[in-house]
C-alpha cells in the first residue's frame, strides 16, 4: 500500500481505457473496474441480507410465540447476535458504504477509476472470505458466536463461557478481522481517490454532497476501526493465550477458579464502543448524503444550504468520536463522565438537525417528481425524525438509565441504522440503476416495495419503542415467564406480523431487480434530467468511465433551474 | 502490477500515494492510540508490576535508527547500497526482537505472565509486523533499482512508533 508508484508516459492515461479486458473472469469476476467491484459488494449484501434478514424473522417468530421454542435458548442468542453482526457489517456497511461507494465516488467525481484499482479487488477478495466464515459459524460444534454483536467479554473471551463462545466466538472474530482489513483498504482507496482523482474543475466544493458523506465517512472508519483491531488483538490473548486484559480475577467456571488476573471487562466496552458509536455514521451519512443527491435531482432545485450542510458533516463527524460512552451509562461511569457524555451526544443533535431540516428545505418550491428514488429519499426524511426524537432521550443519561436494554433502544436504533440506511440504499439502487445496467427499475413494483417497506418497519420500529417505555427487555428469550413484561407482550405478535410483511416485501425488491437487469425498460445517458457528472456518459456506463476526452467540471452538481436561463437545468459538465 | 497504477498520470500517481501514505499512517496512529489507552487502564490493575527490559531491547532502538539514516542517504543520493544496509539492519532488529522474547519468556514474564509483559509482547509484535511490511517494500523496491522515497518516510515513523512504544513502558 505504501510503495511508490511507477512513474508512467503522460499518454498512458487515457489509452489504458481503450481496450476493456476480454475475458469472461477478468471482466466480470477478477475485475479491476470499479462499478464491477461496486456491484459485486451489492450482489453479497444482497445475499448476505437474505441471511441477516431470516434470522431476523426467526427472533421475531421467538418473541411472540416463545411457548412454541421455534429455537432453544443458546441458539436464539446466537441468532441475535449474528443478525446484528451481519447486518450492520455484512449488509448495511457491504451495499452502502463498499457496492455504491464504489459505483458512486469515481463516477461523480469525473475519475476514470479508483485511485488504486488493485486495491480495491482485493478489499472486494478480502471480505468473500469473510462472509464465508461468518455463515461457516452457524455449522460448528456450539454454534455460531453468542455474544451479542457487541462481543463482550467474558462471554467472548472464555472458550468456555456458553456453546457459542467456542469456535463460533473465533470464527466471528476471524471474520470481523477480515471485514476490518476490507473495509480499511476501500477507506483509504476513498480518501486517496477524492483527494487526487477528481475531474478538471471538479473543486471539493463542486463535488456531490453523496461524496462528501462518502468521503467523511471514509475518514470516520479510517480513525475508529483501528482501535477496534487492537481491542480484537486482546481479546484474541485472552481466549488463546491466556493474558488478562479483559478479564478480572475470581472468575469461577463449574468448580475451578479460572487462572486470570486483574482485567477489566470495562476496557472492552470502551475500546468497542470508540469504534461502535462512529460506524453508525459510517453508514447513516452515505444515506442521507444520497438523500440529498436524490432528492435535488427530483424535486428540480439545488439541495438548500450545500455548505452548510458539509461543514454540518465535518461537526457530526467530529462529535460522533467523542461521545462513545452513551452507549455505557449502566456500565459503570463516575457521574460526571456521564455528565460529559450526555452534553456531548445530544450536542450532536444540532448539526444533525442541520441536515435534517436542509433536506426539507430543499423541497420548497421544487417541482416535485415522485419516482420511486423520490419516495424512498422523502421517507428517509421522516425516519431520521422520528430515529432522532428518540435519540435525544438515549443520549442524556437520566433517560437512558431506564431505557437501557429495553425494546426502546432496539426501537432506536433500528429506526437509525436500519430503516434509513436501508432506503438510502433503495433510493440509490432505484435512482443509480441505469447506470449500472442501461435500464430503469420497474416504478409500479418500485411503489409496491416502498409501502411494503415503509409501512411495517415503521410499525415494527415504532411499536418497539412502546414496548420499552412499558419496561420490556431485549434479548429475552421468553418474556412470558416474567410478570413485569406482561404489558409490553401485548404488541409482541402485531410486531411480528409487520415484520413478516416487511420481511416478504424485500422480495418485491430482489424480484424488481434481476428482472429490470435483464429486461427492464432501456433508457439513455440521462434519463432523469440530472446534473451531476455520472450522467455524463452512457448507460450503463463504459469501461474507463468516460469517452477518450476527460470530463470537464465547470460549474457545481446541482444547477437546477439556473438563474438568467431559460433552461430547466444545466449539467456540470456543459457550457 | 501495472494495474495498481494505470488510470493515474505521473504527478496524481505521485500525490495518491502519498495521501494513502498519510492516511494509512493514521490508522497506526489509532491502533496504537488504542493499545495506549488500554495500557493507561490496565496499569491499575491490581496485580500490575513492572518488566525490566533486557538491555539488547534497548541496543535494537540504535539499529532501527541507523537503519533509517541509511534510508534517508540512499532517499537523498539514490544509494543502492544504503538501501541494502538499511535493509540488512532492519532484519538484523526483527532478529533481535524475538531474541529479546526469548530472553523475557525465559525470565518468566512470557504473555500469560506479567500484565505489563503481555503489552510489550503485544506491542512489540505489532511494530514489528508493520515493520515487516516495510522490510517487503523496501525488497521491492531494490529489486526494481528504485529510491526509496515514501518507503523510508514509512520507515522513519515506525522508528518513532517504536521509540514510542519503549517510553510507554518505561514512564509509567
Amino acid at each position: 500500500m505504501v510503495l511508490e508508484t511507477q512513474a508512467r508516459p503522460a499518454g498512458a492515461h487515457a489509452s489504458a481505457h481503450d481496450h476493456a479486458p476480454q475475458s469472461f473472469l477478468r471482466r466480470y469476476v477478477f475485475s479491476l473496474d470499479h462499478k464491477v467491484i461496486g456491484l459485486q459488494y451489492i450482489l453479497t449484501a444482497m445475499f448476505m441480507a437474505l441471511i441477516g434478514g431470516g434470522l431476523s424473522a426467526l427472533i421475531r417468530y421467538q418473541v411472540a410465540w416463545p411457548e412454541k421454542a421455534v429455537v432453544s435458548p443458546e441458539t436464539y442468542l446466537s441468532v441475535v447476535t449474528m443478525h446484528g453482526t451481519i447486518m450492520v457489517f455484512f449488509v448495511v456497511s457491504l451495499a452502502l458504504v463498499s457496492g455504491f461507494g464504489n459505483f458512486l465516488i469515481p463516477l461523480q467525481i469525473g475519475a476514470r477509476d479508483m485511485a488504486y484499482p488493485l486495491l480495491n479487488a482485493l478489499s472486494y477478495w478480502t471480505i468473500v472470505p469473510g462472509c464465508l466464515l461468518m455463515i461457516l459459524a452457524f455449522f460448528v460444534e456450539g454454534g455460531a458466536a453468542a455474544a451479542g454483536w457487541t462481543a463482550y467479554p467474558p462471554l467472548s473471551a472464555l472458550a468456555e463461557a456458553v456453546p457459542g463462545s467456542g469456535l463460533g466466538q473465533t470464527l466471528w472474530l476471524l471474520a470481523m478481522a477480515l471485514f476490518i482489513a476490507s473495509f480499511t483498504m476501500g477507506g483509504l482507496n476513498y480518501i486517496t481517490t477524492i483527494l487526487n482523482c477528481r475531474a478538471k474543475g471538479m473543486g471539493l466544493l463542486r463535488m456531490p454532497l453523496s461524496v462528501w458523506m462518502f468521503f467523511v465517512s471514509a475518514i470516520l472508519g479510517v480513525l475508529a476501526f483501528p482501535p477496534l483491531t487492537a481491542a480484537a488483538l486482546m481479546l484474541l490473548g485472552d481466549r488463546h493465550l491466556g493474558t488478562s486484559f479483559f478479564l478480572p480475577g475470581g472468575m469461577v467456571f463449574g468448580e475451578e477458579v479460572l487462572a486470570h488476573e486483574g482485567g477489566t471487562p470495562l476496557l472492552f466496552q470502551h475500546l468497542f464502543w470508540f469504534l461502535g458509536h462512529p460506524e453508525v455514521y459510517v453508514i447513516v451519512l452515505p444515506a442521507i448524503g444520497i438523500a440529498f443527491d436524490v432528492i435535488a435531482t427530483y424535486a428540480r432545485r439545488p439541495p438548500f444550504g450545500y455548505r452548510m450542510s458539509v461543514w454540518a458533516t465535518l461537526l457530526i463527524a467530529f462529535l460522533s468520536m467523542i461521545v462513545w460512552g452513551h452507549h455505557m451509562y449502566v456500565s459503570g461511569m463516575n457521574p460526571l463522565v456521564g455528565e460529559y457524555f450526555s452534553i456531548a451526544t445530544v450536542s450532536i443533535t444540532a448539526p444533525f438537525s442541520i441536515l435534517g431540516v436542509n433536506l426539507l428545505a430543499s423541497l420548497w418550491r421544487g417541482k416535485i417528481r415522485f419516482t420511486t428514488a423520490m419516495v424512498f429519499a422523502l421517507g428517509i426524511i421522516s425516519v431520521i425524525g422520528l430515529g432522532g426524537l428518540g435519540g435525544l432521550y438515549l443520549g442524556t443519561s437520566t433517560s437512558d438509565i431506564y431505557f437501557h436494554d429495553s425494546y426502546f433502544v432496539v426501537g432506536h436504533f433500528h429506526l437509525m441504522i436500519g430503516v434509513v440506511t436501508l432506503m438510502g440504499t433503495y433510493a440509490a439502487c432505484y435512482h443509480w440503476f441505469p447506470k449500472m445496467f442501461g435500464r430503469a427499475m420497474n416504478e409500479r413494483l418500485g411503489y409496491l416495495h416502498f409501502a411494503l417497506t415503509y409501512v411495517p418497519m415503521m410499525a415494527v420500529f415504532v411499536l418497539m419503542h412502546y414496548q420499552g417505555l412499558s419496561g420490556m427487555l431485549r434479548r429475552y428469550y421468553d418474556h412470558s415467564i416474567y410478570d413485569f413484561q406482561t404489558v409490553g407482550r401485548e404488541l409482541s405478535k402485531p410486531i411480528s406480523y409487520w415484520a413478516f410483511a416487511a420481511f416478504a416485501g424485500q422480495f418485491v425488491f430482489l424480484a424488481n431487480f434481476l428482472w429490470s437487469a435483464l429486461r427492464g425498460r432501456k433508457v439513455g445517458s440521462n434519463p432523469w434530467e440530472a446534473t451531476s457528472m455520472e450522467w455524463n456518459t452512457e448507460s450503463p456506463a463504459p469501461h474507463g468511465n468516460f469517452g477518450a476526452a476527460d470530463p470537464v467540471a465547470v460549474r457545481g452538481p446541482y444547477d437546477y433551474a439556473p438563474e438568467g436561463s431559460s433552461k430547466e437545468y444545466a449539467p456540470q459538465w456543459t457550457q | 502490477m501495472d494495474a495498481m497504477t494505470s488510470t493515474l498520470a505521473p504527478r496524481t500517481s505521485r500525490r495518491s500515494a502519498e495521501t494513502m501514505l498519510v492516511a494509512f499512517l493514521a490508522t497506526i496512529v489509532m491502533l496504537f492510540a488504542g493499545f495506549t489507552s488500554a495500557f493507561l487502564i490496565r496499569r491499575t490493575g491490581s496485580d500490575w508490576q513492572p518488566v525490566e527490559l533486557p538491555r539488547l531491547a534497548y541496543a535494537n532502538t540504535l539499529v532501527l535508527a541507523a537503519a533509517s539514516v541509511l534510508l534517508e542517504l540512499a532517499r537523498r543520493r539514490a544509494s543502492p547500497g544504503a538501501a541494502r544496509a538499511a535493509l540488512a539492519l532492519g532484519l538484523i532488529f526483527l532478529g533481535g526482537q524475538v531474541q529479546v522474547w526469548r530472553m523475557l519468556s525465559a525470565g518468566g514474564m512470557f504473555l500469560s505472565d506479567t500484565p505489563e509483559g503481555a503489552f510489550f509482547f503485544l506491542l512489540s509484535a505489532v511494530h514489528g509486523l508493520h515493520l515487516v511490511g516495510g522490510v517487503g517494500a523496501l525488497v521491492w523496491l531494490i529489486a526494481r533499482a528504485r529510491a526509496p522515497r515514501l518507503v523510508a518516510a514509512y520507515w522513519h515513523f515506525l522508528g518513532l512508533v517504536w521509540l514510542y512504544v519503549l517510553l510507554l513502558l518505561h514512564f509509567q
